[in-house]
């Protein structure tokens, strides 16, 4: 047992977390706060309480990769209504964050992160532009029809159809949906 | 046809509406028009499940970044002084409240007012300090479900139990999050409300041992929780 260890919190089961999860937690962040330290702030707060409630994680979710990602979505768009100010970054070329790696350090994940990008990159421009504005940007649906100038039901209508194949691809299914 | 019921008022519109709520880019009336119907549709709540889970995979399209280089060490830090107070607490009595012999104050024989001030000092800081080991939590329980947002509950030495909520949407105009203390075998127990995603609740100890539910109700909260359950855990 570690010297540091004390109510069943250990460093090192921290500091392997991080290692593991870090650099994508910090890609999400930054894509959606646009503001370095407060990415990493963010970054912070999310695995201290993921070290802290570990125990409790229900692998039946998700990976935990996927959890921590969850986290640190969640904690950015509650920073960014906090703040009112989106910067938003198209995801795959131009303004991309300084330091972006290509390559993902950890296999199992490089291998999850190709898949959901190859799928994303298969929906209509159209579809994968509202989608990407409204996770990676953190925007409203009224905001995304502003930012499109489109109309709201067209951009719900995008939204949908774009969910549905995404669901499809990644291999999210249910009996009950695939009979509707 | 679908095979999971459906609202009687049910439309595809709302379908579209679970996919925003999933993405948490509904807002306002929408929102709140959504989560209305939702509570009676089962078919928009199993939508709104399927496209969190496949939001979660779109996570791993964010690009990867360096962090600058002193992130790790500053988390490393903090944790290790988390755990350095949680070691030295377990390790110390509290400090008492009154100082052990004001007149060590005294001795200084400087004025009446400074010797006053001092004392005044003194038992602020016992307090805080009393107060900060009183409150450092011991516990913490994560409560999972289809809602988005985190909720966590806290125990701390005192033995006070809290309920955190955060990262929720807002609940709709004219309801509110209404926490549930679900003792063994028992019915549940109101244990309070919270009007927006992110809020800190109080609960009575006798969260300990039992289980935690948050639902959504309309104001100002029910005697008798709502299907279906946004969130849950066992608080040991």
């Amino acid at each position: 047992m570690s010297s540091t260890q004390a109510s069943g919190l250990a460093l090192v089961d921290l500091e392997a977390l991080y290692d593991l999860h870090h650099r994508q937690a910090l890609g999400l962040a930054y894509r959606l706060l646009g503001d370095l330290g407060d990415a990493e702030e963010v970054v912070q707060e999310v695995f201290l309480s993921a070290w802290r409630s570990g125990h409790s994680y229900d692998p039946a979710r998700g990976s935990t990769h996927t959890w921590i990602l969850s986290m640190v979505r969640n904690r950015s768009i509650d920073v960014l209504r906090a703040r009112k100010r989106r910067p938003v970054q198209q995801l795959a070329e131009g303004a991309d964050p300084p330091d972006v790696a290509d390559v993902p350090t950890e296999a199992a994940v490089a291998v999850d992160a190709v898949a959901a990008r190859a799928a994303l990159e298969t929906l209509p421009p159209e579809q994968k532009q509202a989608i990407e504005l409204a996770y990676f940007g953190g925007l409203s649906h009224s905001e995304i029809a502003s930012e499109l100038a489109a109309p709201i039901g067209t951009v719900k209508g995008r939204i949908r159809l774009g969910l549905d194949r995404l669901r499809v691809l990644m291999g999210v299914q249910h009996d009950a949906l695939s009979t509707s | 046809m679908s095979a999971t019921p459906v609202a009687a008022d049910h439309s595809e519109e709302f379908e579209q509406l679970a996919g925003l709520a999933a993405l948490r880019a509904l807002e306002g009336d929408e929102l709140a028009r959504f989560d209305q119907h939702a509570q009676h549709c089962e078919r928009c709540r199993l939508i709104v499940r399927l496209d969190r889970e496949t939001l979660r995979n779109l996570s791993l399209a964010a690009p990867e970044m360096d962090a600058s280089p002193g992130l790790k060490d500053r988390l490393m830090s903090r944790a290790a002084a988390e755990l350095a107070q949680a070691a030295e607490a377990q390790s110390r009595e509290p400090i008492p409240l009154q100082p052990r012999r004001a007149g060590r104050i005294v001795q200084f024989r400087r004025s009446v007012w400074a010797a006053a001030l001092a004392a005044v000092f003194v038992i602020g800081v016992a307090s805080a300090s009393v107060y900060t080991y009183m409150n450092q939590v011991v516990a913490s329980y994560v409560l999972t479900g289809d809602a988005a947002g985190e909720a966590t509950v806290l125990v701390r030495r005192s033995g006070a139990v809290e309920l955190q909520l955060s990262g929720a949407a807002d609940p709709p105009s004219g309801f509110v999050y209404e926490a549930w203390i679900i003792p063994p075998g028992q019915q549940p127990v109101a244990a309070g409300v919270a009007s927006s995603g992110s809020a800190s609740l109080p609960l009575s100890g006798a969260a300990r041992g039992s289980t935690v539910a948050i639902t959504q109700e309309r104001a100002p909260g029910a005697t008798v929780p709502t299907p279906p359950i946004l969130l849950a855990g066992n608080v040991g």
